[in-house]
C-alpha cells in the first residue's frame, strides 16, 4: 500500500523518468536504428511510413525513425552539458555574492541584471552567427546565458545560510572562508541546486532547438532541430509531409515535458525539506 | 586564583542603517549599542556568568571574546596577550584554546556532514591529526568523554538521526577535542527538555573539574545561573549593573534591576509571600540610549541624580561590585 | 457540569517512518471557571490536544477515537460551518510565538475588528472598534496603539493583543499554548499577572499548555501531566503529586529557595512515539518500575475525588 501511494505521489516525476531513460537508451545505442541515417536515397524522396521506412524518408531520402534515434543523442547533448555550464556559472556566482554579499554582492548582481536584461534569444542567435555553427559553440552559447535564474536562487539561499549558527561554529572552530564555502555552504546549495538544474536542461533544449531551427545549428550534426529546419526548408507543410515534422517536434515535446517532469518533482521534494528545521 | 581572562571596557557597536528622511537630510550617524563598556574579569576554573533578557548585550559579549564579532573598542586580556589586538593569521591559533558551545543543537550543525566530520574538523583544521585512522580515533575519545556511548553508535550518524540532547552533546564533543582552556557557553540547555537538561550541565561541570576549564556561561535563567556558577554578573542594556556570588545577587542583591528580576525568577512551588517586583514596560533601545543611568526610565527608586551621570560600577562588599548611585 | 470533556481521545499521525502514536486514550474534563495547566515536554502530545479542541491538526494527522464534548456537541464531529461558529466565539486560542500569527500587512483594529464582526454579525464598526480598544486597554497596551502594525509592537505587547483577540468574542474557553514561553523572564511575569488578573475579572475557563511547571504552579487550579501521549497524572494544584514522572519533573526545575544541589534531571530519553513501549511509556526511565510496569499500561485510578494516577503504584488504593 506503500508502494500504490509512493506511486501516486511522484507519478508526474516517474513518467518523466520513464521517458528520458527510454531516449538516453536510444541515444546510447543508436545502433536501433533500421538504417544508417546518412544514407540518401534519391530514389525514395519524402516517402509516407511504409514497412521500410516506419516514419517515411525525408527530402533526400533518408530515413526519418533513425535521423530520430541518432538525433535524440544530438538534443540530448547540447541540452545536458549547456546545462551543465549554465549550472556552474549560476552556482559559483550565486555563492560568491552571497557569500562575499558586502563586496561581491552587488557587482555581480548587476552583471546578473545585464544578462537578465538582454533578449536571450536574439543574443543567442548573434552569438552562434558570429561564432560560426559548431556544435560546441552552441552548446557554450546557451550555457552562458542560461545562469541567471540558478544564481538568483543559490545568492538568496546563501544570504540565509550563512547567518545559520553552523557557519557561526565553522568560524569559531577557525574555518578557512574558502572551507566554508566548499564543506558548509556548496553542499547545502547542492540539492536546490539539482532540481532546478534539470529544469535548466529542458529549457537548454528548447533553446537549441530553436538556434537549429532557424538555421544556425552545426549541419554536420543531425538534432531534432536540425530536422525541422530542413523540413521547412523543404516545404515538408505544403507538401503535407507530415511525418516529417511530427516525430522530431513529439520527441523534442516530450524530452522537454521529462525534464520539467522530474525537475518540477524533485523541487517539490527538496523544498519541504528546506523549511525543516 | 589566577586571573585567565579580562574584559576591559569591552564596545560592540553596530551602525544602525535608519533609512528614514531625517538621516537622508543629515543628523549624526546612530548606532545600535550592543555592548557598551563591560569590563569583568575570569578566574582560572571559574565558571562566571552573565546573565541578562535578550537584547542585554550578553551573547555579542561572548561572540566578541571570541572575535566572532569585531569590537569597536576595548581589550580582552588572555594569559597576558590583548586577543582583540592580535592579526587574524596570530588569533588563529587562539582559536583552538577559545571555544563554543552554542544554543540551537538544531542549527548548529551542518546537516550534510556525519558526526565524525562534525568531531573531526576542528582537528583536521588546527592539524592535530595525521590520517583518518587518528582523526576516527580522536574522535570517538571526545564522542565518550561527551557522554555519547558507544561511540561507535554515533560517529557515522547525521545530525538528524540524533536527539537534541544528543546533539548538543556532539556539539560539546566538537568543542573539546581541541583540549580548550576556556569555553564561552552560549545558553547551552535553554533549547533541550528540562529533564535533559541536567544531564548536559552535569557534563560541563565535570569537565571543568577534570581539565580545569574556565567557562564565560551566558544565559537569561538566573535560576539556573544561581545553580551552577562561581560568580554572577547582571546585563542590562549594554552594560553590567552587577556583579556578585550567586546567593547575593538571588537572595541579597543592591542593583533594583537585579532585585526585580530575582524577585520574579518562576519557582515550582506555588509559594505565597513572595513579593514580586515586576517592572513595567520593555526594554528600551539599545540606538537611542538617554545620558545618565540606562535603567532611570524603569527603575523605582530613582532620584533625580540618576539622570545625570551614569553610575559606574564601584564595589560594595567582597565579591560584590554594584553600578547603582544609591548602593 | 463540565464545559468541556475529552473522552480517550486518541490522535496518529501520519510519518514517512511509521505512525506516530501522539496521543492516546486522553480523557479529561473542564468545568467552568476553572484553569487547568496541561504540562509535559516536547512530544508528550499536548500541541497536539490543543490543536484538536479547534480542529486544527495537519492532514497527515487523523483522530482514531475518542470525542471532545463542548456542551453535549462533539466538535469532532461538527462540519464546516458549526466549527466556524465555534472557533473564535466559544473557543479562542492564543498561540505560542505570537509574533507570527498576526498578518503583518494590516492594521491589529483591522484585524481584531473583523473577527469581532463575523461572529457578531448584527455589531456596526464603530461598536466592534470601541470593545477592541477597551480590550487594548484591559490587557495593558492602551488605546491609543489599536491603530498599529503588528511589528510596531514588542514581544510582550504582541502578546497582550493575541490575548485581546482571544477575548473580543467573549470566548467561553481560551486555550493558551506556550503563551510565555518565547518571552524574556520579565515580561513573562507581567503576562502571567495579566493572565490572573483577567482570569478573576471575567472569570475565564483556561487551558493552559506549557512545559514550564512554574507557570502552571503560579496560574492554575488544576494541573494534568503528560508523558509519550498519555495522561500520567490529574490533581488539584496544592496537593502533592504521586506519580514518579510528575515528582521527577517537579524536581528538574532548579529551585533558589533550596540547596545548591544538581540532583535533578531524568536519565533516557523520550519514548519512540512509532514503537512505544508495551507497559507504561516512562517505565524505561523510572526509578521506582518494576516488571508489572514493563508488561501492561496501568490504569488511571483515582486516589481522590478530584486526584488520578495512572501508576501501577497505586494500583491498590482504590479508596
Amino acid at each position: 500500500m506503500h508502494t500504490g501511494r509512493w506511486i501516486k505521489q511522484n507519478l508526474s516525476g516517474l513518467v518523466g523518468l520513464l521517458v528520458l531513460i527510454l531516449f538516453v537508451v536510444l541515444s546510447f545505442f543508436p545502433q536501433m536504428a533500421p538504417h544508417d541515417p546518412h544514407r540518401m536515397d534519391k530514389d525514395k524522396i519524402l516517402q509516407a511510413p511504409s514497412a521500410e521506412h516506419l516514419l517515411g524518408t525525408d527530402e533526400v531520402g533518408r530515413d526519418i525513425l533513425s535521423l530520430v534515434i541518432y538525433g535524440a543523442r544530438i538534443s540530448l547533448l547540447v541540452g545536458f552539458f549547456a546545462a551543465a555550464i549554465s549550472t556552474l556559472i549560476g552556482v559559483t556566482i550565486g555563492i560568491f555574492s552571497g557569500y562575499y554579499d558586502r563586496s561581491w554582492g552587488q557587482p555581480l548582481m548587476r552583471l546578473t541584471d545585464v544578462f537578465l536584461a538582454v533578449p536571450q534569444l536574439p543574443l543567442m542567435l548573434v552569438l552562434a552567427a558570429v561564432l560560426g555553427a559548431d556544435i560546441l559553440n552552441v552548446i557554450v552559447v546557451i550555457g552562458c546565458l542560461l545562469w541567471t535564474q540558478i544564481a538568483r536562487i543559490v545568492r538568496s539561499y546563501t544570504l540565509t545560510l550563512k547567518e545559520r549558527s553552523f557557519i557561526e561554529r565553522c568560524h569559531a572552530i577557525g574555518c578557512s572562508n574558502a572551507r566554508i564555502i566548499w564543506l558548509h555552504i556548496f553542499p547545502n546549495v547542492l540539492p536546490l541546486v539539482f532540481a532546478n538544474a534539470i529544469l535548466l536542461v529542458a529549457s537548454a533544449i528548447y533553446y537549441e532547438v530553436t538556434v537549429s531551427f532557424l538555421g544556425l545549428g552545426d549541419p554536420t550534426h543531425i538534432s531534432w532541430g536540425m530536422m525541422l529546419h530542413y523540413a521547412f526548408e523543404s516545404a515538408a507543410i505544403l507538401r503535407q509531409a507530415y511525418w516529417y515534422i511530427l516525430p522530431p517536434g513529439i520527441c523534442i515535446v516530450l524530452t522537454v515535458l521529462s525534464f520539467t517532469f522530474i525537475g518540477r518533482r524533485l523541487d517539490e521534494i527538496v523544498n519541504p525539506k528546506l523549511r525543516r528545521r | 586564583m589566577k586571573p585567565h581572562l579580562i574584559v576591559q571596557n569591552l564596545k560592540v557597536w553596530f551602525p544602525f542603517t535608519d533609512r528614514s528622511a531625517k538621516r537622508l537630510f543629515g543628523g549624526a550617524k546612530k548606532y545600535v549599542r550592543a555592548v557598551d563598556g563591560v569590563s569583568f574579569t575570569i578566574q582560572r576554573g571559574e565558571i562566571f556568568c552573565l546573565v541578562g533578557e535578550s537584547g542585554c548585550g550578553k551573547s555579542t559579549t561572548g561572540n566578541a571574546i571570541l572575535r566572532l564579532v569585531p569590537a569597536t573598542e576595548g581589550s580582552v586580556d588572555y594569559n597576558g596577550v590583548d586577543i582583540l589586538a592580535l592579526q587574524a593569521h596570530q588569533f588563529s591559533s587562539y582559536r583552538s584554546k577559545l571555544q563554543k558551545i552554542f544554543q540551537d543543537p538544531y542549527g548548529s550543525l551542518n546537516p550534510r556532514q556525519k558526526i565524525l566530520d562534525v568531531v573531526g574538523e576542528p582537528l583536521v583544521i588546527h592539524k592535530r591529526v595525521e590520517n583518518e585512522e587518528d582523526k576516527r580515533e580522536r574522535v570517538l575519545n571526545a564522542l565518550e568523554a561527551a557522554g555519547l556511548t558507544p561511540p561507535a553508535l554515533f560517529i557515522d550518524k547525521y545530525p538528524h538521526q540524533v536527539s537534541g540532547g544528543q546533539r548538543q552533546r556532539v556539539v560539546i564533543a566538537s568543542a573539546i577535542a581541541l583540549n580548550p582552556e576556556f569555553i564561552v557557553a552560549d545558553e547551552p540547555v535553554s533549547m533541550l527538555d528540562v529533564s535533559i537538561r541536567a544531564g548536559i550541565i552535569k557534563l560541563l561541570l565535570e569537565m571543568q573539574r577534570e581539565a580545569g576549564l574556565s567557562y564565560l556561561f551566558i544565559t537569561h535563567d538566573l535560576s539556573l545561573a544561581w545553580m551552577i556558577c562561581n560568580r554572577i554578573a547582571v546585563m542590562y542594556l549594554g552594560q553590567i549593573v552587577e556583579i556578585g556570588l550567586p546567593d547575593t545577587i538571588i537572595h541579597q542583591p543592591s542593583h533594583p534591576y537585579t532585585r526585580a528580576l530575582a524577585s520574579v525568577i518562576p519557582v515550582p512551588d506555588a509559594s505565597a509571600g513572595r513579593r514580586k517586583i515586576i517592572l513595567e514596560g520593555d526594554i528600551p533601545s539599545p540606538v537611542d540610549i538617554p545620558e545618565g543611568c540606562r535603567f532611570y526610565s524603569r527603575c523605582y527608586e530613582r532620584i533625580p541624580e540618576c539622570q545625570q551621570t551614569a553610575p559606574e560600577l564601584r564595589k560594595c562588599a567582597p565579591d560584590h561590585w554594584v553600578a547603582c548611585i544609591k548602593a | 457540569m463540565p464545559l468541556l470533556t475529552i473522552d480517550n481521545l486518541s490522535i496518529h499521525y501520519r510519518a514517512r517512518e511509521g505512525i506516530v502514536k501522539a496521543v492516546q486514550d486522553v480523557s479529561l474534563s473542564l468545568e467552568p471557571k476553572q484553569t487547568l495547566g496541561l504540562i509535559g515536554e516536547s512530544g508528550c502530545g499536548k500541541s497536539t490536544i490543543a490543536m484538536t479542541l479547534l480542529r486544527l491538526l495537519p492532514r497527515n494527522a487523523a483522530v482514531q477515537k475518542g470525542a471532545v464534548m463542548l456542551d453535549n456537541r462533539d466538535l469532532l464531529a461538527m462540519d464546516a460551518a458549526e466549527l466556524r461558529q465555534v472557533r473564535g466565539a466559544r473557543i479562542a486560542m492564543v498561540f505560542q510565538g505570537a509574533m507570527n500569527a498576526f498578518n503583518p500587512v494590516r492594521r491589529l483594529s483591522s484585524q481584531i475588528v473583523e473577527g469581532i464582526r463575523l461572529h457578531r454579525p448584527g455589531i456596526d464598526r464603530a461598536q466592534a472598534l470601541k470593545k477592541t480598544t477597551d480590550l487594548f486597554d484591559l490587557v495593558g497596551i492602551g488605546a491609543g496603539r489599536v491603530h498599529d502594525y503588528p511589528h510596531q509592537l514588542s514581544g510582550g505587547m504582541k502578546q497582550r493583543a493575541m490575548i485581546a483577540m482571544a477575548l473580543s468574542c467573549d470566548p467561553e474557553l481560551v486555550i493558551a499554548d506556550e503563551p510565555v514561553t518565547a518571552l524574556d523572564v520579565m515580561i513573562q511575569a507581567q503576562i502571567m499577572e495579566l493572565l490572573k488578573d483577567l482570569r478573576r475579572k471575567m472569570g475565564l475557563t483556561l487551558i493552559l499548555i506549557t512545559h514550564d511547571l512554574s507557570v502552571v504552579m503560579e496560574a492554575c487550579e488544576r494541573v494534568a501531566v503528560m508523558y509519550g501521549g498519555r495522561l500520567m497524572e490529574t490533581a488539584d494544584i496544592g496537593r502533592p503529586f504521586k506519580h514518579p514522572y510528575t515528582q521527577k519533573l517537579f524536581q528538574a526545575f532548579p529551585n533558589i529557595e533550596k540547596s545548591r544541589d544538581i540532583s535533578w534531571g531524568i536519565p533516557g530519553a523520550p519514548p519512540d512515539l512509532i514503537r512505544p513501549p508495551q507497559g507504561c511509556p516512562f517505565a524505561p526511565r523510572c526509578d521506582a518500575a518494576f516488571t508489572q510496569c514493563r508488561k501492561k499500561m496501568p490504569p488511571m485510578v483515582a486516589l481522590a475525588p478530584n486526584h488520578q494516577v495512572c501508576c501501577h503504584l497505586y494500583q491498590e488504593a482504590r479508596l
